[in-house]
C-alpha cells in the first residue's frame, strides 16, 4: 500500500518529485536537514558555504521500502581558504530514477564564508520522460563566537524541467553552542508553493565516542533522531526519522575526516 | 454580588505574591475540575514543605521542576553539608528559575510525628440550585501517628441526599524494613509507566516538558481523591526483600454503571453523580495480582501481573469482562542518561512506552515513544498519551528544556501521533500533532512568560461528515508577574484561534485578566477579573480553595471574576473561602467554603 502511494505520487506529481530535496546523509536525516549543528562533508549539498574536509557515504531504503534505495556520496577538500566538494545522489527504482551530481566551491574570509554549487539533475520515469537540467545553489555562512548562521538558496538559476520551473528553496539556519557538549540549531525552510517549515535540532556529545542528534520539523511534522559513533577519523551515523503516514526513514552513513 | 466583588477589588487593588508555578503544569485544555495526584502533591508540599535535608529520593523525583541532575546535585551536597537556605541551592548549581519554582515547596527543618489533618468543604453552585440538597460537601480526615495513617474521606455531590454518597477509608502502615507498606481500605495502584494501573487524573503534557511526561509514582497510596471512580478497595502491601519489592494487591469493589436491557455494561458513571440510586454500585469488580520490582541505585526492573473481573459483560464485544494482564517495566539511570519504559500484554494485544532523557542541565531532552494497540483495555491505566482513552495510538514525543542564561528557561515539546485504526465514528485512520514553546524570564521583581501552543489534528466534526477536516488550534499567551512586597500582580493576555482548513472556517477569541494576590502572615487574598471576547473555548486555570484544581471554560462575551480568601484563624486552623461569578449572566455564581485544621 505504502509503495503504491509513493509510486503514485512520483508518477502523478512527477515535476514536484524531481529534485526531491531528500536528506542526503544520516546526519541530515537526524537533524531534519539542518547542517550547521554537525558539519559533515555532505553539508555542502544543503549550504555550499559549509566546509568540512572528508568523505561521506550514506544509504537508505526510503520509508523502509526495499524498492526505493537511495545512495549518496560526498567528498570535500580544503585548500587554504577554499573548499571544494563533489557529491552524487542516486534514487533507484525500476520505474523511477533520479540522479543528482554536484560540484561546489566555497571561500572563507575571516568569519564569513560564501559558496556556490552547480548541480546536474537527471530524472527518468520509465515510459513517460527522461530529461536533465543544470541548477545552481548559493550559500552564505557567518560564524561569531558560539553562534553560526547560514543562508542558502537552492536553484538560484530558476532552472526549468520539462517546461516547468523547479522549486526554489531558501534555507536559513542558526546554530548556538549552549555548552561544550550541547548545541541547538533553529532553521526555517521555504520552498516554492509550500509554507515555511520550521526546524529545530539539538546535538549532545555524550562522550567523545558518542554524539546524539535529535530534531523536529513543523509542516510537515516529523521527528528525527540519530547517533554518531566516532572512531578516530571515522564516524558512523545511524538515524531514523518519522513520517506521519509512512514508515520510518532509516539512514546509515560512514564519514571519514581527513 | 458584583458590587461586593468590586468593593473588595478596590480595597486590594495593588497586591501580589510569589508565582504560582503549578499553573504552568495544570493550565491545559482539560475540562476536569478534580484535583490530580500531582496537584494534590504540590498543594501538600506548599502546606507542609519538604525538608530537603531528609526527604527520600523517591519523593524528590516527584517534584516536576527538578531534573535528575538537580536531584543528584542535592543528594551529593547533603551527604557532606546541611542545606540551610536558598542560597545553598544556588551554590549547589540550581538555576534561579528552578529555585524560584521550588521556594514555596521546601524547608530545611524537620516536622513532628503526630498529626491530625482535617478538611471540610462546602460548595454551592447557583446553576444547580434547582436540585434538592444542592450543596456539595467534602470531608477528609487523616490521622498520622508514628508509622500509621488512618483516613476517612466522604463526599456528596449536588442533588445527592446521602452525605456519605461516596466515601474512602484507609489504614496505612509504613516502615523502613521488611513490610515497607501495608494498606487496608481504598487505595490506588500505580505501576511502571501506568499502562495497566495509574491515577486516572493527571496531565501528560505541560510546561514541565522534560519531566511531567515521565510517570513517577509511589506504587500504592491511599485513595484520597474526591473523584468517585477508579479506586481499589481491599488490601495491598509492599514487601521489601533486600533489593526486591513485592507488591501483592487485592480489590473487591462496586462501580456505578449504565446497563442495557441485556444487563450488558454500556458505560460507567464517571461523573460520580448518583441521582438514581438504582444505578449506583451495581457492577462488581474484582482485581488481584502481584507486582515485583528489583531496584538498584541506578536501575530498576519490574514485572506486574493482574487479573481483572467484572460480574457483567460489556456491550462492546471488544471489551472483555474477565482478563489477565501482564507488564514489564524498567528504569535505567546510568551516567545521567535515564531510560525508562513499560511493555504490557493482555487479550493478545500489546502496548508499550519507551523513553529516554539525555543532555546537560542547560539543554535537556526527552524522547518518548508510545504504542497502544486498538482495544487494549484502558480502564485503570493512564500512560502518556494524547487522549484519555489511550488505546489505538502510536506517537513520538520530543521535549526540551533549555536554560540558555541564568534566570531564563525555555520549555518546548513537539508531539506527533497517529491513530492507526478507525476510532469512534471516524472512517479512516487519522493523525495529529502538537507544538508547544514557552519562554520564561525572571527579573528581580518581575517575571515574564510567553507561551505558544499549536495543535493540529485530523478529525470528523460530526457524524454525517463525509471527509476528514484538518483542525488547528493555536494559543498565544503572555503572562507578566510583578512582585511588590507582599503583593503580586499577574497580567495575562491570551489569543486563541481555531481553523478548519478545508472549509476555511476561522474562529478566534481574546482573553485578558488581572490577578492580584496579597499575602501577609495569616492572610492570603486573591482576586481576579477576566474579560473575554471569544468564539472559541478558553481554558483558564484559576485559584481555588486547596484540593480543587479548576480550569474555567470561557466562551462568548463576558466578564468573569473570583475572589479567594485564606485566613489562619488560629495557629492550626485555616478558613478558606471563594466566590466566583460571571457578570451580566444570571445564576452562575459559585461559592466555596473550606476549613482546614492541622494539629
Amino acid at each position: 500500500m505504502k509503495l503504491f502511494i509513493i509510486i503514485f505520487l512520483l508518477f502523478c506529481t512527477s515535476l514536484s518529485a524531481i529534485d526531491l530535496h531528500l536528506p542526503i546523509s544520516a546526519v541530515q536525516n537526524a537533524t531534519s536537514g539542518l547542517v550547521l549543528i554537525y558539519p559533515s562533508p555532505s553539508a555542502a549539498s544543503s549550504n555550499p558555504a559549509c566546509s568540512f574536509t572528508g568523505i561521506e557515504t550514506s544509504a537508505t531504503y526510503l520509508f523502509s521500502l526495499e524498492d526505493l534505495p537511495f545512495y549518496n556520496f560526498n567528498v570535500q577538500y580544503g585548500y587554504h581558504n577554499f573548499g571544494f566538494s563533489i557529491g552524487s545522489s542516486f534514487l533507484a527504482h525500476p520505474l523511477y530514477k533520479e540522479n543528482n551530481s554536484m560540484f561546489s566551491l566555497n571561500y572563507t574570509y575571516y568569519k564569513f564564508s560564501i559558496g556556490s554549487s552547480i548541480r546536474y539533475l537527471h530524472n527518468m520515469v520509465k515510459g513517460y520522460h527522461e530529461d536533465s537540467v543544470i541548477l545552481a545553489d548559493l550559500g552564505l555562512l557567518w560564524q561569531n563566537g558560539n553562534i553560526s548562521t547560514g543562508l542558502s538558496v537552492c536553484n538560484v538559476t530558476h532552472s526549468r524541467f520539462l517546461e516547468e520551473q523547479l522549486p526554489i528553496v531558501y534555507i536559513w539556519e542558526s546554530c548556538f553552542s549552549i555548552t561544550n557538549k550541547s548545541s541547538l540549531s533553529l532553521g526555517l525552510e521555504k520552498e516554492t508553493d509550500f509554507d515555511f517549515a520550521f526546524k529545530i535540532a539539538c546535538r549532545y556529545d555524550v562522550h567523545k565516542v558518542l554524539s546524539i542528534l535529535s530534531s523536529y520539523q513543523y509542516e510537515p511534522d516529523r521527528i528525527g533522531v540519530g547517533a554518531i559513533f566516532n572512531l578516530k577519523d571515522f564516524s558512523i551515523c545511524y538515524s531514523v526519522r518519522t513520517h506521519q503516514y509512512l514508515s520510518l526513514n532509516h539512514y546509515i552513513s560512514l564519514i571519514y575526516a581527513f | 454580588m458584583r458590587s461586593k466583588i468590586l468593593l473588595i477589588f478596590s480595597l486590594f487593588i495593588v497586591f501580589l505574591l510569589a508565582e504560582d508555578f503549578e499553573e504552568n503544569i495544570f493550565s491545559v485544555d482539560d475540562e476536569t475540575s478534580h484535583s490530580t495526584e500531582l496537584s494534590n502533591f504540590l498543594q501538600n508540599i506548599k502546606r507542609e514543605p519538604i525538608n530537603l535535608n531528609t526527604v527520600d529520593e523517591n519523593e524528590l523525583i516527584l517534584i516536576p521542576w527538578l531534573s535528575e541532575k538537580d536531584i543528584h546535585k542535592i543528594i551529593l551536597y547533603r551527604k557532606s553539608h546541611k542545606i540551610i537556605n536558598l542560597e545553598d541551592l544556588h551554590k549547589i548549581g540550581l538555576n534561579a528559575v528552578t529555585i524560584n519554582e521550588l521556594k514555596e515547596c521546601i524547608t530545611f527543618q524537620t516536622t513532628p510525628n503526630f498529626k491530625l489533618k482535617q478538611r471540610s468543604r462546602f460548595e454551592y453552585q447557583q446553576a444547580k440550585q434547582y436540585l434538592p440538597y444542592s450543596l456539595n460537601y467534602f470531608q477528609k480526615t487523616i490521622l498520622t501517628f508514628n508509622n500509621f495513617n488512618l483516613g476517612f474521606i466522604c463526599q456528596k455531590d449536588e442533588g445527592e441526599k446521602n452525605p456519605l454518597d461516596f466515601y474512602s477509608y484507609f489504614l496505612e502502615y509504613t516502615q523502613e524494613n521488611f513490610l515497607k507498606k501495608l494498606l487496608l481500605g481504598k487505595y490506588r495502584l500505580a505501576l511502571g509507566q501506568g499502562i495497566l494501573f495509574a491515577p486516572k487524573l493527571g496531565t501528560s503534557k505541560s510546561g514541565a516538558a522534560t519531566s511531567v511526561p515521565i510517570k513517577k509514582f509511589n506504587p500504592i497510596k491511599p485513595y484520597t481523591s474526591s473523584y468517585e471512580i477508579w479506586s481499589l478497595e481491599g488490601a495491598a502491601a509492599n514487601i521489601q526483600l533486600s533489593a526486591l519489592n513485592i507488591i501483592p494487591f487485592y480489590s473487591n469493589t462496586t462501580l456505578s454503571a449504565n446497563l442495557d436491557t441485556l444487563s450488558f455494561i454500556t458505560s460507567f458513571n464517571e461523573s460520580g453523580l448518583h441521582f438514581d440510586e438504582d444505578k449506583k454500585n451495581i457492577v462488581k469488580e474484582i482485581i488481584y495480582g502481584i507486582a515485583t520490582k528489583y531496584s538498584q541505585v541506578d536501575h530498576s526492573f519490574g514485572i506486574n501481573y493482574a487479573k481483572i473481573n467484572f460480574d457483567h459483560n460489556f456491550e462492546n464485544p471488544a471489551r472483555k469482562s474477565d482478563y489477565s494482564a501482564i507488564s514489564a517495566d524498567f528504569i535505567i539511570n546510568k551516567s545521567g542518561f535515564p531510560a525508562f519504559g513499560e511493555i504490557a500484554y493482555t487479550q493478545k494485544k500489546m502496548s508499550g512506552v519507551l523513553g529516554c532523557k539525555f543532555g546537560e542541565n542547560e539543554l535537556r531532552h526527552l524522547l518518548l515513544l508510545r504504542y497502544y494497540q486498538k482495544d487494549f483495555p484502558t480502564w485503570h491505566g493512564n500512560p502518556f498519551s494524547s487522549q484519555s482513552r489511550f488505546d489505538n495510538e502510536v506517537g513520538l514525543y520530543y521535549g526540551m528544556t533549555i536554560i540558555p542564561f541564568e534566570r531564563t528557561k525555555i520549555n518546548c515539546y513537539f508531539d506527533i501521533w497517529s491513530f492507526p485504526q478507525t476510532r469512534y465514528f471516524e472512517k479512516m485512520p487519522t493523525v495529529g500533532s502538537e507544538q508547544f514553546i514557552q519562554l520564561e524570564r525572571k527579573f528581580d521583581t518581575n517575571s515574564l512568560r510567553f507561551t505558544i501552543q499549536h495543535k493540529n489534528k485530523e478529525k470528523y466534526i460530526s457524524l454525517n461528515e463525509a471527509k476528514i477536516r484538518d483542525y488547528e488550534r493555536t494559543t498565544i499567551r503572555a503572562d507578566w508577574w510583578q512582585n511588590i512586597n507582599n503583593f503580586r500582580f499577574k497580567t495575562r493576555c491570551e489569543f486563541l484561534s481555531e481553523y478548519l482548513a478545508d472549509d476555511n472556517i476561522h474562529k478566534s477569541g481574546i482573553l485578558a485578566y488581572e490577578e492580584i494576590k496579597w499575602r501577609i502572615e495569616k492572610l492570603t487574598l486573591i482576586g481576579q477579573v477576566t474579560v473575554y471576547h471569544s468564539d472559541v473555548l478558553h481554558y483558564m486555570y484559576e485559584h481555588n480553595v486547596d484540593g480543587i484544581m479548576q480550569n474555567s471554560i470561557l466562551k462568548g462575551d463576558g466578564i468573569y471574576s473570583y475572589f479567594v480568601l485564606k485566613y489562619n484563624i488560629l495557629q492550626n486552623i485555616e478558613l478558606q473561602f471563594k466566590v466566583s461569578d460571571h457578570w451580566y449572566t444570571k445564576d452562575r455564581m459559585r461559592v466555596y467554603l473550606q476549613v482546614i485544621s492541622s494539629f
